[in-house]
């Protein structure tokens, strides 16, 4: 299951009635929404919507019937067990290794950035960057881990030379085992206009 | 070579600058007055005016240098200073006890207030000199003008310097009013400034400081306002850099037990 999947099935296994609707499937052989809808006194399009959502998900048959009528759809439960399982393997980043770590950064010039330095003063704890204009300008707060924020203590100033990201990890004693959430606050903060790279 | 100060002037300079102008202006106004009153005019020679811009000025340093250095006194001598101003006159022109007496009765005041507050005053004069002093030799050899400011302390690397060699040092720079010392768990702040009175910070990061760590780790924070002082925009990264480096090369001589040469050199810097 991705992770798109885990969330409509999270979405809609945790509405109130969802037990109610898995019930009455589990007790009929096969249910229409209308069925369903006036059994458990809710709306006809919520369980129309719930019974569509675990069709599409395959924990649900769905059969096209003709009753005299325009045809409809009757729901029938084909599994008696629902595991969520979602693999997180697609999240970690795909390219740790050299290329990025060869990426030349330093700080901005009037980036408008404003850093927290730590009570002992050797990492940063936050960044507060300003977004937007006028009436519309709203603070972001990015608080940082303690590798992130020895990182950034030693980030070269918007007057010196540009530094590799391996060169700057090296000066602040960065473990590489950090590397993916450096590379991800970098990412963040060259979006943000606080970090500029060399092109 | 260039001899100009690196520095924009300082603020008690304008003292000298203003008085001297208030003599030329209230030769000018005599001047004045005597060709009017040749002329018939029915006025005094005294130049009037040229009092109250005195006392306008006194009360107005007074307040600006409230709102620069936060030190209460700053405005209290001003506003003192402005009413003699305008007592001064009266003085002259008036032979009544009353107008003598809360003439001399002011300057009592100032003079008491001057006495109970020479520490601050004396204080915060030499801080702000050697804080001066500081700037410019760190600056001395940077020519390279690009901006760069940041608000990010700057690592400056190691000190190499036992603790006791460390806590001997800042208390030789705060005996000798070139930096206020704080302490803070494992660090030490040696806080210096050109705005901020360091007779009324409580918090070091409020201001420039050199911090240094029981670990020997050094780092330089020059605040915005004191940087602004530079009449150009000194490469920031080179300037705390050299300010690292003064600072190592000041603890060098603390530990070969040449303190001496740390007064001098800060006396010689342009």
């Amino acid at each position: 299951m991705d992770f798109k999947q885990a969330a409509i099935l999270g979405s809609y296994i945790s509405k109130d009635y969802a037990e109610d609707l898995f019930r009455l499937l589990a007790n009929y052989n096969s249910i229409s929404a209308s069925e369903a809808a006036s059994r458990l006194e809710i709306h006809i399009k919520t369980a129309q919507d719930f019974l569509e959502a675990m069709s599409d998900l395959g924990f649900l048959g769905k059969e096209e019937v003709y009753e005299k009528k325009r045809p409809y759809y009757r729901y029938k439960l084909m599994t008696k067990r629902i595991s969520m399982d979602i693999d997180l393997a697609p999240l970690y980043p795909k390219v740790t290794s050299d290329d990025r770590t060869a990426l030349r950064i330093r700080e901005r010039k009037n980036a408008g950035a404003r850093f927290t330095t730590s009570r002992n003063n050797q990492y940063i704890s936050n960044v507060v960057i300003w977004i937007g204009k006028g009436r519309e300008r709203t603070e972001r707060r990015i608080n940082m881990t303690i590798p992130q924020g020895q990182f950034f203590f030693h980030l070269p100033f918007p007057s010196a030379d540009s530094l590799s990201i391996s060169a700057i990890m090296e000066k602040a004693e960065v473990d590489p085992a950090h590397l993916s959430e450096i590379l991800d606050i970098v990412d963040a903060l060259i979006e943000f206009g606080v970090i500029e790279k060399d092109e | 070579m260039n001899n100009r100060s690196k520095l924009r002037m300082s603020v008690g300079l304008f003292y000298p600058i203003a008085i001297i102008s208030c003599y030329i202006l209230a030769i000018a106004e005599w001047g004045i007055r005597s060709w009017l009153i040749g002329e018939g005019m029915d006025i005094k020679p005294m130049p009037f005016f040229t009092y109250y811009i005195c006392s306008a000025f006194f009360i107005g340093m007074g307040i600006f240098q409230w709102f620069k250095y936060r030190l209460w006194v700053n405005p209290v001598i001003g506003i003192i200073v402005g009413f003699l101003c305008i007592q001064g006159p009266a003085l002259i022109i008036n032979d009544y006890f009353f107008t003598k007496a809360s003439y001399f009765a002011t300057f009592f005041i100032l003079g008491l207030v001057v006495i109970l507050n020479w520490s601050t005053l004396y204080g915060q004069e030499r801080y702000e000199i050697n804080a001066r002093r500081l700037l410019k030799l760190a600056a001395e050899q940077i020519f390279e003008t690009i901006d760069g400011f940041t608000d990010r302390p700057f690592s400056a690397g190691q000190i190499n310097a036992s603790k006791e060699e460390l806590l001997g040092f800042s208390r030789f720079m705060e005996g000798k009013y070139v930096t206020r010392v704080f302490h803070e768990d494992s660090t030490i702040f040696l806080a210096f400034s050109l705005n901020r009175s360091l007779l009324t910070v409580v918090n070091p990061r409020d201001v420039s400081h050199i911090a240094i760590f029981d670990t020997g780790t050094m780092t330089i924070f020059i605040s915005e306002a004191d940087y602004r002082q530079y009449r150009k925009t000194y490469n920031f990264n080179q300037l705390c850099h050299s300010l690292g480096e003064v600072v190592k090369r000041f603890m060098g001589y603390y530990q070969e037990g040449l303190e001496g040469r740390i007064i001098t050199e800060l006396k010689t810097a342009r």
